[in-house]
């Protein structure tokens, strides 16, 4: 029974309180380029969250053969092998969001939720809970992300997922979609979440 | 962007800034724009690793990656390449500035998970460089980087005296801040 | 402690190797796809603009179309004139009589909004309307004394786009003409 419980808190503890983005603010890059749609951003989430478990698992299952001296290294030769793995999978069955997420995609490689999971968790636990922290991790990522998404595709593109949204089609506030829109949204949004801890609500 | 080397510099500065235009290099520019002479300290490390990683993973490329057919092995070997780099820098500054060594703390070994040092290896390889234009595109990208830290550590040290509402403070505003100084950026386009 | 060195680096070897198999493993269950996808993409947008066309060739610059019964359709012309932000990236079909079958842009960093209008289908449909009005249209935009609209608030993407249409026309006057002469207009 507590080894359940455990593992659901592994699971629930990324999507709130220990948010990788909106808490531990790692992984920021691609979190202001890729929010200006939501398909991108859930893509992005996806993507990520299938690199971290796959990731979270591996090194898990090494934690104990691993020499101290080439742990880094041993990571990230691991986290870069998934990525590319994923890159050319992405790239052979769902090219739309090759397309559209470009570079972002080798570039998770370097995305600091993924190393500093396997340094922080997975190199430390057993790889059923590795796989929940990814899995919990990987979630709070593509939620965050489509937080962000769905207000910048709404006010910047008058549009979600792509579909037309009558009233904030006629005129959309172009800025919210570029770079600068990102920056205001996840800087608003963050100090929302800061206001909630500290006060117990989101305003005021 | 014209091609020739110039262009590819100050385009990289002004018009597609790293972090302001094409959003790469974010962690750091958030974490250590703080205070002006970490900043700087900063965007010349990153600006250094920027140009030699530029270099080594052009010569990955271009005289194994390509003639041996391995292109697939482009993520791991660029990002092995940049940890090792960055080793190799960290190694050189402890020695020569080490006051500079501590003050960028944990942010140094970090300059391997900087997306903007990845970043210009692989659009370096998107759009076909030589040698000489990757190292262009590399430095033009570094000091456009410490450019934007600078501008931002300058704001943010006015903003640490001025009365910013608690939930605001630390990262929300500098994200704001962030925001406008790309909007003014975004004014820059369309000039060369 | 060389024992140890020892250790190290055969683990290193280890997850080199079990990396670089795994990787060409993927390479191998994924290239087919993705060449394929790649070709399908040029295909695609060739047909759009030299709709004719049901094959292609290229040689040097320039990308020659071949109806069914193998005789020239037209040709297909990749130009990258400057634009506001950076190049645009276009496709321009040209058939034998010299006259423009379709545009198309492959990419662009202009405005969304403004410049990135150049994209969508009203710009196109009246630039292909002018093309059929009249007889040798300008292509320059009205700004400049010619025949082409301009996007509004767009004015330097829309020259760029003709600059793109000037150059592609230019050339096919240098190696078209000498294609069709030399092969008589059969591939």
């Amino acid at each position: 029974m507590k080894n359940n419980a455990n593992l659901l808190n592994e699971l629930t503890k990324g999507i709130w309180k220990e948010n990788p983005i909106f808490v531990i603010s790692l992984g920021l890059c691609p979190t202001i380029a890729v929010t200006s749609s939501m398909t991108n951003a859930i893509g992005m989430g996806l993507a990520c969250m299938f690199v971290l478990v796959c990731s979270n698992l591996f090194i898990s299952l090494i934690r104990n053969i691993v020499p101290n001296a080439v742990r880094i290294p041993s990571f990230i030769v691991v986290i870069a092998t998934f990525v590319t793995i994923l890159d050319k999978l992405v790239q052979a069955y769902v090219p739309a969001l090759s397309a559209s997420l470009g570079i972002f995609i080798p570039l998770i490689v370097v995305n600091c939720i993924i190393l500093g999971r396997a340094e922080a968790f997975a190199c430390k636990n057993s790889p059923i809970a590795s796989i929940f922290d990814g899995i919990g991790m990987g979630l709070g990522f593509t939620i965050a992300l489509s937080l962000i998404a769905f207000f910048r595709e709404l006010l910047g593109d008058g549009a979600l997922l792509g579909y037309k949204i009558p009233f904030f089609a006629d005129a959309p506030a172009l800025i919210m979609i570029m770079p600068p829109g990102g920056f205001i949204v996840f800087g608003l949004l963050i100090a929302l979440k800061r206001n909630y801890d500290l006060k117990g609500k989101f305003t005021k | 962007m014209t091609g020739s080397l110039i262009g590819i510099f100050l385009t990289a500065i002004f018009i597609e800034n790293f972090v302001l235009n094409q959003i790469l290099g974010l962690c750091p520019f958030i974490g250590v724009s703080s205070r002006t002479e970490s900043a700087v300290g900063m965007g010349i490390s990153v600006t250094f690793v920027m140009v030699m990683a530029g270099v080594a993973t052009w010569g990955i490329q271009n005289l194994v990656l390509i003639p041996y057919s391995l292109e697939y092995l482009q993520t791991v070997s660029f990002i092995l390449i940049i940890a090792a780099l960055v080793q190799f820098v960290e190694m050189v500054i402890k020695k020569l500035a080490p006051a500079l060594y501590k003050s960028l703390g944990v942010f140094l070994p970090l300059i391997t998970t900087n997306c903007a040092v990845l970043g210009v290896a692989l659009i370096n390889v998107k759009r076909n460089y030589g040698l000489l234009e990757s190292s262009f595109h590399a430095l033009g990208g570094g000091l456009g980087f410490l450019l934007a830290l600078v501008i931002m550590s300058g704001i943010r040290e006015r903003l640490a005296i001025s009365e910013v509402p608690v939930a605001m403070r630390g990262a929300p505003i500098a994200f704001i801040t962030a925001g406008l100084l790309a909007t003014a950026f975004m004014g820059l386009s369309g000039l060369i | 402690m060389p024992k140890q060195m020892l250790k190290t680096a055969l683990f290193l070897f280890i997850i080199s190797s079990v990396s670089g198999l795994l990787l060409a493993l993927t390479e191998q269950i994924t290239a087919p796809a993705i060449i394929a996808i790649n070709e399908n993409i040029e295909m695609q947008a060739r047909s759009q603009v030299l709709p004719q066309a049901k094959t292609f060739k290229t040689e040097n610059q320039i990308t020659i179309g071949y109806k069914e019964d193998t005789s020239i359709a037209g040709f297909v012309i990749a130009v990258k004139p400057k634009a506001y932000a950076a190049e645009l990236s276009m496709l321009v079909g040209i058939d034998l009589k010299g006259k423009i079958t379709g545009t198309k842009i492959l990419a662009h960093s202009e405005t969304p909004g403004l410049g990135a209008k150049i994209t969508a289908d009203e710009f196109h449909n009246k630039f292909m309307k002018v093309i059929e009005k009249i007889e040798n249209p300008n292509f320059k935009v009205t700004k400049d004394g010619g025949d082409i609209d301009a996007i509004t608030a767009a004015t330097i993407t829309s020259r760029a786009f003709c600059d793109g249409i000037n150059e592609a026309k230019k050339i096919y006057d240098e190696n078209a003409v000498k294609f069709i002469t030399s092969t008589g207009g059969k591939s």
